[in-house]
């Protein structure tokens, strides 16, 4: 951001070649995040390439933040719209998904794969409304890359992240990228036993799906950054913090037959209990 | 053929279709979870034998299943909700999210003294390396 002066921000595009479509949702955060810190009522985006300006308007980002530009057709329709929910609408959420998800479908990929596609999105947002204690929203965008048969889906908060949730309910001060870690491991979970509900499971579940589709799974929470990617695991710590967490899966769309390995178990729904 | 007591016996049992109570068949959302989780609960009051349908779910999640089921067993005992619970209708996929679900919500509600000493020695271990 160039300069922030009184009640206007001018952000300097000129440098911007490319922008992951997907990642309007961390950029709208990023935004609001700003807009409420310093009370700015509007936001100028400077010298921005037209054809940035198409991705933004194709998918909606700019109209639905408040752009003065209409959204533009997606011809293609490799693009999912950005939106901004409210910090505990999950019945929009519900709405989202069914709009952008089912009937129309998306393109070279199996129905069950579709559906584990729509169940972690689900997860993913489920998992910040419980954690992020924010009131500021919860943001998601995506993207299709047909020629590289990949599907992106980022959905960010400007909650507290996973260090200072951590730090909050169990006393204790991980680093930030190693707070992401724990979280992804195990039986670990920050719920109180006592009068609370079990949890905790939905980014491990995506980590599980997300290794027999050999996609990939990238979280930045305050100044940590974790990554699943063809089976392995990166951390690195940035300079500057997100003022929140962006959870971003990459779904391998050519995946057909991932999933036998979870079918393998035999289940007798009369002693589930 | 049908005996007197199997006829009384299925008199008692109330059918809960989840996506009845929700009025979707996307089974995603905690919030919708919680009020399967109150159905269930009010008949477990009464004492009744509930068959859980999960007929015509499509989409599922933990975070549905930890809410509308998980959360039981803090409330009531192991052995009352595998007397009282029954499901019908699930796909192998629901089944198998069904069953982890509730394998870590028992161990989460039954040793909780343990698995809060877990999570400390291992907060405890990295203390060494943390910010």
């Amino acid at each position: 951001m160039s300069s922030c002066r009184e009640a206007i921000c001018e952000i300097d595009m000129s440098d911007v070649n490319w922008i992951d479509a997907n990642m309007c949702a961390p950029l709208g955060a990023v935004l609001q995040s700003n807009s409420y810190e310093n009370k700015i009522t509007k936001i100028i985006l400077l010298n921005m390439k037209s054809r940035i300006q198409d991705i933004l308007q194709k998918n909606g980002f700019l109209p639905n933040f408040g752009f003065d530009v209409v959204k533009k057709p997606d011809p293609y329709g490799t693009t999912i719209e950005y939106q901004r929910f409210g910090c505990m609408d999950s019945q929009s959420f519900k709405r989202y998904v069914e709009r952008h998800f089912r009937g129309k479908g998306l393109p070279e990929m199996t129905p069950r794969l579709a559906q584990k596609f729509r169940e972690s999105i689900s997860e993913i947002f489920e998992n910040a409304i419980d954690h992020s204690k924010t009131q500021l929203g919860i943001f998601a965008c995506g993207q299709y890359f047909p020629a590289q048969k990949r599907l992106d889906f980022s959905i960010a908060d400007l909650g507290i992240g996973f260090r200072e949730n951590i730090l909050n309910c169990l006393g204790k001060g991980f680093a930030p990228e190693d707070a992401i870690e724990w979280a992804l491991e195990g039986m670990n979970t920050t719920r109180k036993p006592k009068g609370g509900k079990p949890g905790g499971f939905g980014l491990k579940l995506i980590k599980e799906f997300i290794k027999l589709n050999r996609g990939g799974l990238y979280i930045v929470s305050d100044c940590g950054f974790w990554s699943l990617s063809q089976g392995q695991v990166y951390k690195n710590r940035f300079k500057a913090p997100f003022p929140g967490t962006i959870v971003n899966i990459e779904i391998n769309t050519s995946d057909a037959q991932s999933y036998c390995l979870e079918s393998e178990e035999i289940i007798d729904a009369e002693d589930i209990f | 053929m049908k005996s007197p007591e199997l006829a009384k016996m299925k008199k008692n049992i109330e059918e809960i279709r989840l996506t009845e109570i929700i009025g979707s068949d996307l089974c995603i959302a905690s919030e919708d979870g919680q009020k399967v989780h109150d159905a269930i609960k009010n008949a477990l009051q009464e004492e009744k034998k509930i068959r859980i349908s999960f007929k015509n779910v499509d989409d599922l999640t933990s975070a549905f299943l930890n809410s509308a089921i998980g959360q039981l067993y803090g409330e009531f005992s192991e052995d009352d909700l595998k007397d009282s619970l029954a499901v019908s209708d699930a796909s192998h996929e629901d089944l198998l999210l069904l069953k982890r679900v509730i394998q870590r919500a028992k161990e989460f509600f039954k040793d909780k003294e343990r698995f809060e000493m877990a999570t400390r020695e291992l907060l405890g271990e990295d203390d060494a390396t943390a910010n």
